[in-house]
């Protein structure tokens, strides 16, 4: 699902973010990417959805090389994957409803299948009720939902985290790991960022750690094979 | 993209234009200014224009013809005269009209004229009214190359003064409007690109979740589109009210000159349709391009 092969990143103002990074994610694996701040784990989630392309090394997702892709390949590349931040971004004066909608809008499918389909995620997340709110009229456990469902409702095959409980309560934060363990036993690979020891050593999971840019520790889930 | 998708960006772009109010009114605001301006600027010029023209339209030139010209030479003259492009009108006076007009002019000193009554010494003329005054040397140089006159009177100075005044608010108004759009277009760029720079967040989620560009450009394009047709219909509104207003104020007032330069003023449903279609072609040219450029920087993500 993700291969990283001798990957090194260097911002323009000299900062080595990523320094040879080279590192496997199989489709169905559950991954915590855990590590001090400027580690560098926002900038591998850059190089994961082709915001950033490396200077050097090779990074191949979902099938697409994306030191390769053209331009105008990575909106149907970004269709294929589903991703969560921090701080939510969700679009200001668009609805709950509105907001998950896009997701499907910008893949062309029938206006039969969004109607029916938004329903079913924002059930999903526990947030049916909240269609016709604004995202500024929800709280933050709840504006992450929505954002949770706008990631899963393409039914995409990598989900991506990063920080998503960075801002919301400790027991929020339990749930939201545990709907994306739930939505990774269904088949859909997740990689998690996270800071929050706690939620790591709660969930038995795949941790990589990431210190100045590179891999330092690689552990597999316990009983399992360990680096 | 397939039609239904095309009927949501459009309907998106109209969207935007509501929810996003605060943006649009001071979008509206600053193009409506601008087009305000220029419109302005331009019914000063065409009207400075018109009453010029008006002055130039009273240009005559008198044609004097020799005296052994008869009835016949006569209307051959006048016939000839009115073969030169240039004069518009052309009026026969006979000798005996220009000597009692003359004896008008003096009142009660015409008896003093009485006994030229015999011995008339005034020629038959011809008053001449010019077109194009620029051109009035050739046309006096044709006018007296015509068999039977004898000479003119034109006053060549009056003639390059007024085309000089006529060329001056020409060029006058056409760089005043031609600032003025520049000046436009300068804060018209600003304003679009604060309003797009607001929305940069709202671009990079769109392409985040996998949007073409052309998906993201299409509703700012409506969005622009319908911001610049408002603004000209408010801005041809507003100048048309306006202009009705000081068209009103004119007509009551008791100067003269107030008086003479009212009756050649241009009327505003005269010009409408040009001013209508200038704004909205401008106003939407302007609103489309604009956001569509801004957006074109932020789609990079
Ligand atoms: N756009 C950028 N330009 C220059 N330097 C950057 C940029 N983004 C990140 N960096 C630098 O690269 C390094 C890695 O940053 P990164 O955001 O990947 O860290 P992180 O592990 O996500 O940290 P945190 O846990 O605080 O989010 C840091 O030293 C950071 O200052
Ligand atoms: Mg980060």
């Amino acid at each position: 699902m993700i291969h990283f092969d001798h990957v090194s990143k260097t911002y323009p103002n000299g900062t080595r973010a990523l320094d040879d990074i080279s590192l496997q994610v199989e489709k169905g694996e559950f991954v915590f990417i855990v590590g001090h701040s400027g580690a560098g784990k926002s900038t591998l989630i850059k190089m994961l959805l082709r915001e950033e392309i490396p200077e050097s090394g090779n990074v191949e997702v979902n099938g697409y090389n994306l030191v390769k892709m053209k331009r105008r390949q990575v909106p149907l590349f970004r269709r294929g994957i589903g991703v969560v931040f921090q701080d939510f971004r969700l679009i200001p004066n668009m609805t709950v409803y509105d907001n998950v909608a896009f997701a499907l809008r910008v893949t062309d499918v029938s206006t039969k299948f969004i109607r029916r389909r938004v329903p079913y995620i924002l059930d999903l997340v526990d947030l049916a009720g909240k269609a016709k709110c604004m995202p500024q009229e929800l709280s933050g456990g709840e504006q992450q939902r929505v954002a949770l469902a706008r990631a899963l409702v393409n039914n995409p095959s990598l989900l991506i985290a990063d920080e998503p409980t960075g801002n919301i309560d400790p027991q929020l934060s339990y749930e939201i790991v545990d709907l994306l363990s739930e939505i990774n036993k269904c088949g859909t690979t997740v990689l998690m960022v996270t800071h929050e020891h706690d939620l790591v050593a709660e969930f038995n999971k795949r941790v990589v750690t990431l210190r100045d840019g590179q891999i330092v520790a690689d552990s597999a889930a316990r009983g399992r094979r360990a680096l | 993209m397939k039609t239904s998708s095309f009927k949501y960006l459009v309907s998106e772009g109209a969207r935007n234009v509501k929810a996003n109010r605060f943006m649009s009114l001071a979008s509206v605001g600053v193009l409506t200014a601008c087009l305000l301006l220029i419109g302005a600027a331009w019914l000063v010029a065409i009207n400075a224009n018109s009453i010029v023209g008006y002055v130039e339209d009273q240009n005559e030139a008198m044609a004097f013809v020799e005296d052994w010209a008869d009835a016949d030479d006569i209307q051959e003259i006048e016939e000839a005269l009115k073969q030169i492009d240039n004069i518009h009108e052309v009026i026969y006076i006979s000798k005996a009209q220009a000597l009692e007009q003359q004896m008008e002019l003096l009142e009660e000193n015409a008896f003093l004229f009485e006994e030229f009554e015999n011995d008339n010494p005034y020629p038959d003329s011809f008053r001449l009214k010019i077109d194009d005054l620029s051109i009035l040397g050739e046309t006096i140089a044709q006018v007296e190359a015509v068999k039977g006159i004898d000479g003119t009177s034109a006053s060549a100075d009056l003639a390059a003064t007024i085309t000089d005044i006529k060329n001056g608010i020409s060029f006058a108004g056409m760089a005043i409007v031609g600032l003025l759009s520049l000046v436009s277009l300068v804060i018209v760029a600003n304003t679009i690109k604060i309003t797009v720079f607001n929305r940069r967040k709202e671009v990079s989620i769109k392409k985040y979740v996998g949007a073409t560009d052309l998906f993201i450009r299409l509703p700012f394009l409506v969005e622009g589109l319908i911001l610049g047709l408002i603004s000209a219909l408010v801005s041809f509104l507003l100048l048309w009210g306006g202009y009705e207003l000081m068209m009103n104020w004119m007509s009551g007032t008791e100067s003269s000159w107030f008086m003479m330069a009212f009756e050649h003023l241009v009327l505003f449903k005269d010009v409408a349709p040009k001013v209508l279609g200038a704004f909205v072609a401008a106003g939407m040219g302007i609103g489309g391009l604009g956001s569509m450029m801004f957006v074109g920087k932020f789609l990079k993500v």
